[in-house]
């Protein structure tokens, strides 16, 4: 019996079981049928699965079935097309592993391959945790399930998949985006810093022109030193502003938080002394490095940091205070909004950025909304507002957590971003 | 001839201690720098020098703040004053090798040294 009929662009092809909407199930090979990868060791589900799939011999799903962890990891290491999976149907006790940890190990080797679980076992804890830890789903073992359930869970998996990747696609653009802008902002202050070493390096050299014959050697040399330091020094503004600009995805490797705050201030110096802004860092000696992309990062603190110069042009103080500062779990445990984000990491050290201005803060019935993408409270022409959404975005993709506060006394906005160090 | 006396107001310590260098081998210059700008007038007040060099962007005072406190001064308000400053560039093609502005003369850092120096003569005996 035909209940249902799938048109998908030129090609028509008629279902005998599970009716999907035509948009779902557009696999990588651009074939009408998805590849899954079924991981299980019971002969006897794979055929009601195969079943369920493929009601009445149809042909909507390519099933390869493998019955342990080892075999399912070589499968995902062959290529070709018949190892072009588009999801992976798991389940979780198998001869070589047994609960999440099979899910660990599929994970770990699946790449960006949607995962969907389907286990004999019902505890719900495990299937939030799994299902947090990047399972598309979790579903029960029933013979009954009609076959739509198992089909449009998978057809699903994989379209959710593909949106969350178009999603993260379009969300690095805009970082890409944001920071050429940004580029555009600091090539004048750049330009600026960079003149200050050049001079150095003209004046020397003028010096050493006139003076090579009867200068005395120590003076000589004095000035070959500062000629080299200057040189040294614009290289490595140009250097930075390389650095900066290049459109790399996020690789987060253990850093110093302080050399990138110290660098973004660099970049702004020039911002930061035509606004007559007084920067007070406190960046202790004794840091623990956490992880960070450096340019993604000095992206998000050169945000903030022109966000709270360009509030303070609007009144108030000219004091920025920038501080790091590291805790353990347990001290910041006792913040309300950072319990549960410290929970879930276990024990451990906080490492904390805070930037504190004397601008005029935020409407408290706003502050919930900067971080939205086109979110301004500057006038029209000072800022499109994708600066803090994208701040947001980052520090999202560094496992860290920003939050915004007003300050009373004196009146300021207090930005946090805390990193989880590892361990 | 008395050498003349220069202050070079600047936060890039680098920079005016390679100028001071510079213009003290030509042997007509005595050079002091200051580098805090809040300290600029004090400094002015006891070198007296013939031509204060000023830098533009600088922490907490700027060369603008500077220059109208120097102006202000019955001391030191006729003190020419070069601006030299990393904020222009030169025009290639200009006829004018100084930009002006309100009556000073600002000249961008990079000018070569030499042309800094015959700037500085110029307006200390007031050709320019």
């Amino acid at each position: 019996m035909q209940i249902g009929r799938i048109v998908e662009g030129e090609q028509t092809y008629t279902a005998t079981g599970p009716i999907l909407p035509a948009s779902l199930g557009r696999s990588k090979t651009g074939r009408k049928t998805l590849s899954a990868l079924y991981v299980e060791d019971d002969p006897a589900w794979v055929r009601i699965v195969e079943e369920q799939l493929n009601p009445n011999g149809g042909k909507l799903f390519q099933l390869t079935s493998v019955t342990s962890i080892k075999e399912a990891k070589a499968a995902l290491r062959k290529e070709g097309p018949d190892f072009e999976f588009d999801v992976i149907l798991l389940d979780l006790n198998l001869p070589d592993s047994r609960d999440s940890e099979s899910f660990d190990q599929i994970q770990l080797h699946a790449g960006d391959i949607p995962i969907v679980i389907l286990s004999g076992e019902g505890d719900p804890n495990v299937a939030i945790g799994l299902v947090e830890k990047g399972a598309q789903d979790y579903l029960l073992k029933d013979f009954a399930h009609t076959p739509e359930v198992l089909a449009r869970s998978l057809f699903s998996a994989v379209e959710r998949d593909r949106i969350l990747k178009e999603r993260n696609e379009l969300q690095s653009q805009l970082i890409q985006a944001e920071k050429l802008e940004s580029l555009g902002r600091i090539a004048a202050g750049v330009a600026h810093e960079v003149k200050n070493p050049l001079a150095i390096i003209q004046m020397g050299v003028a010096f050493l022109k006139s003076e090579i014959e009867s200068g005395d050697t120590e003076t000589l040399k004095k000035v070959c030193d500062s000629v080299q330091a200057a040189s040294n020094r614009a290289v490595g503004i140009i250097g930075g502003m390389v650095d900066f600009a290049r459109d790399d995805s996020v690789q987060l490797a253990p850093s110093d938080l302080r050399e990138v705050v110290t660098r973004s201030l660099e970049f702004l110096n020039y911002e930061i002394q035509s606004a007559k802004v007084d920067v007070v860092s406190e960046l202790p000696q004794d840091l623990s490095r956490v992880l960070l992309d450096n340019s993604k990062m000095q992206q998000v603190v050169m945000n903030l940091v022109r966000n709270s110069i360009q509030a303070m042009q609007e009144g108030g103080g000219s004091e920025l205070r920038i501080c790091i500062r590291s805790e353990r779990h347990e001290t910041a445990r006792n913040s309300a909004g950072l319990k549960r984000w410290v929970e879930k990491r276990g024990a451990g050290e906080v490492v904390t950025l805070e930037i504190r201005d004397h601008g005029p803060g935020i409407p408290e019935d706003r502050l919930a909304q900067v971080f939205e993408p086109f979110f301004t409270t500057k006038p029209k022409g000072k800022g499109a507002g994708l600066g803090l959404s994208v701040v947001f975005h980052i520090v999202e993709l560094h496992g860290a957590l920003i939050r915004v506060a007003n300050a009373a006394n004196p009146v300021g906005l207090i930005t946090r971003i805390h990193f989880f160090v590892p361990v | 001839m008395k050498a003349s006396q220069i202050l070079i107001i600047d936060d890039d310590k680098g920079f005016a201690s390679m100028t001071k260098l510079f213009l003290e081998s030509k042997g007509e210059f005595e050079v002091a720098c200051e580098s805090d700008s809040r300290q600029a007038l004090q400094s002015a007040r006891e070198q007296k020098p013939d031509l204060i060099l000023l830098d533009i962007v600088m922490p907490h005072l700027d060369g603008g703040d500077v220059h109208a406190m120097l102006s202000a001064d019955s001391m030191l308000g006729r003190v020419p004053v070069i601006f030299l400053t990393s904020m222009v560039s030169q025009e290639d093609n200009s006829e004018d090798p100084y930009v002006r502005s309100g009556g000073n003369v600002m000249l961008p850092k990079t000018t070569p040294p030499d042309q800094l120096m015959t700037c500085i003569q110029q307006k200390i005996s007031g050709q320019i």
